[in-house]
């Protein structure tokens, strides 16, 4: 586990190097003690300017931790969905037989509710820097010059009885609480299979699931997305909620990319943003799901599997 | 499964100097959600990057958005809401104003006095738009509104079903919440269950047109600073205490 090359350019010079990078940061910030991706705190005066974390890269992101069979589910609600508004839109032109509201019953996009978290989850890990009012978080390789806290980014406590480490992982939820598997090649595929299954579960606790640090949608897959996405920014009104996440699907690239890259033996598994309260939950349905060892438990939860 | 030489399970890796205090920040306790709150939602419109701030005090609230806020104050047994919809604009600003006939209530880790009943008048830019009732009891939680000019709103009753431990105190159990349309002469029937440290929703089945609008809700609260969620059952949400 290391941080990817572009967000390892803003770290302090020869932080990759252990103690000789960390020597040269500032002395206000103190050694941390592993290795791996670290999040750097800040405090900062006043409230953040608002910015759209809402993206292409971030939907590009969601894609791809979720299973790829959803992406064709996803395609068939939203074009019901497109075809059900056109309906209601001018109904004279379609099935004159339909009873008046037959279209306002249930949207088939609300069908596709399972991917919603996903979406969530993905504009919080491509969000940084993470701010609120009075505090800022960057991803780096190492601590950062001048970062008032530092902290590594998986498998640390919440920080109970301390402010600003607390605020600084809610903040990173997404990564910060995700779980880091390190699987057997031989049970793998299986483990990977059982995840994706429990992401899709209306009750399940995760988001996304990812079996690398970078990756490729299927352009065949993609590219009807894209043409939905329009089909359906066609219909919608202009303040309607899901317009944004419409626009950066439109305009989603096919790749996609953690801002931490795994292992080859690496499975990294992100939490729901509704779960974060029942984070042994999370810790069980990714226990239930095979055989594994954990890398990084999430919220630094300790579990049977030591 | 031996473990990890990675990154995880330790927090030895934390630099710097603790700001110590107690176990639940901002004033709070395990045992209260009193205390100051980042909340996070699922991301809409263009400020989907900024948190949410909630304070919650004994009988009072305030809800800091970068869209709007709203603040809730007691003064004896009156509590006013203020609804700034715009922030900047106190022109648009919706006041309800709620007078409290005291009853026992306990409300657990909620700290609101709730208990007995409740009369409420909302004005909106100077001028009476509504009128409510609301009475809270250990087994049974009705209310009622009035648009003003037009009449019933909605109401609802609520009736517990058989008791539970809840860490709100005297919510805990299961309810049958009734919501009632009378515009569309219809009622919605939700189960609403507050057990442990957690509520749970009828599921929202009507993909979110019409029906009980307390359908969909989910709440978790892990006993120290953090609490999540769903409603409509899609929005996410999550709040940690600073």
């Amino acid at each position: 586990m290391s941080l990817r090359t572009g967000a390892a350019a803003r770290v302090c010079a020869g932080g990759l190097a252990g103690l000789v990078g960390l020597s040269a940061c500032s002395k206000h910030a103190a050694p941390v003690e592993q290795r791996g991706p670290v999040l750097s705190l800040y405090v900062r005066e006043g409230t953040p300017a608002a910015r759209s974390i809402v993206t292409p890269a971030a939907v590009a992101l969601a894609l791809g931790g979720l299973p790829p069979e959803e992406l064709r589910r996803l395609r068939k609600h939203m074009a019901e969905s497109t075809d059900g508004a056109l309906r209601r839109a001018a109904p004279g032109l379609f099935d004159l037989d339909a009873p008046p509201d037959a279209g306002a019953a249930v949207d088939p996009l609300q069908q596709s509710l399972p991917d919603l978290p996903a979406l969530t989850a993905a504009a919080n890990v491509v969000g940084t820097p993470w701010e609120a009012p009075g505090i800022s978080v960057h991803l780096g390789a190492g601590c950062e010059p001048g970062a008032t806290r530092c902290v590594p980014l998986f498998g640390t406590a919440s920080g109970e009885g301390d402010s600003m480490l607390r605020r600084g992982r809610a903040l990173t939820w997404a990564l910060a609480d995700a779980g880091l598997l390190r699987a057997s090649a031989a049970g793998r595929a299986q483990l990977l299979h059982s995840l994706r299954e429990a992401q899709l579960r209306s009750a399940g606790v995760a988001a996304m699931v990812f079996a690398a640090s970078s990756g490729n949608i299927d352009p065949s897959e993609l590219d009807p997305l894209r043409h939905e996405a329009r089909r359906s920014l066609e219909t919608l009104r202009p303040d309607a909620p899901q317009r944004p996440w419409l626009e950066a699907l439109d305009q989603a690239p096919a790749s996609w990319e953690l801002p931490v890259a795994l292992d080859p033996d690496e499975l990294l598994v992100v939490p729901r943003l509704s779960a974060l309260a029942r984070l042994p939950d999370f810790v069980s349905e990714v226990e239930a799901a095979g055989t594994f060892e954990w890398a990084a438990r999430p919220g630094g939860l300790l579990t049977d599997r030591r | 499964m031996a473990g990890s030489s990675g990154a995880g399970g330790s927090s030895s890796g934390i630099s710097g100097s603790s700001s110590g205090g107690s176990s639940s920040g901002s004033g709070g306790t395990a045992k209260s959600l009193v205390g100051t709150w980042d909340l996070m939602t699922t991301p809409m419109e263009s400020t989907g990057s900024i948190t949410t701030t909630v304070v919650i005090g004994q009988d009072s609230l305030t809800v800091t958005s970068p869209d709007f806020s709203l603040t809730a104050v007691r003064t004896g047994n009156a509590v006013a809401y203020t609804d700034e919809q715009t922030p900047g604009s106190p022109g648009n600003n919706i006041v309800l104003t709620a007078t409290q006939t005291v009853a026992t209530f306990d409300t657990g880790i909620l700290p609101f006095n709730l208990g007995g009943t409740w009369s409420m008048t909302v004005v909106q830019g100077g001028k009476n738009v509504g009128s409510c009732t609301l009475s809270v009891s250990s087994t049974e939680v009705d209310g009622a509104c009035s648009q003003n000019p037009g009449g019933p709103f909605f109401s609802f009753t609520t009736k517990k079903m058989s008791p539970g431990t809840s860490v709100l105190g005297d919510f805990g159990g299961k309810w049958m919440n009734t919501f009632i349309d009378p515009g569309k002469s219809a009622s919605y029937p939700c189960e609403l269950d507050f057990i442990g440290s957690s509520i749970t929703t009828c599921t929202r089945a009507d993909g979110g047109v019409g029906g009980n609008p307390l359908s969909g809700i989910t709440f978790t609260y892990d006993g120290a600073n953090t609490a999540s969620g769903a409603a409509q059952g899609w929005a996410e949400y999550s709040a940690t205490r600073q």
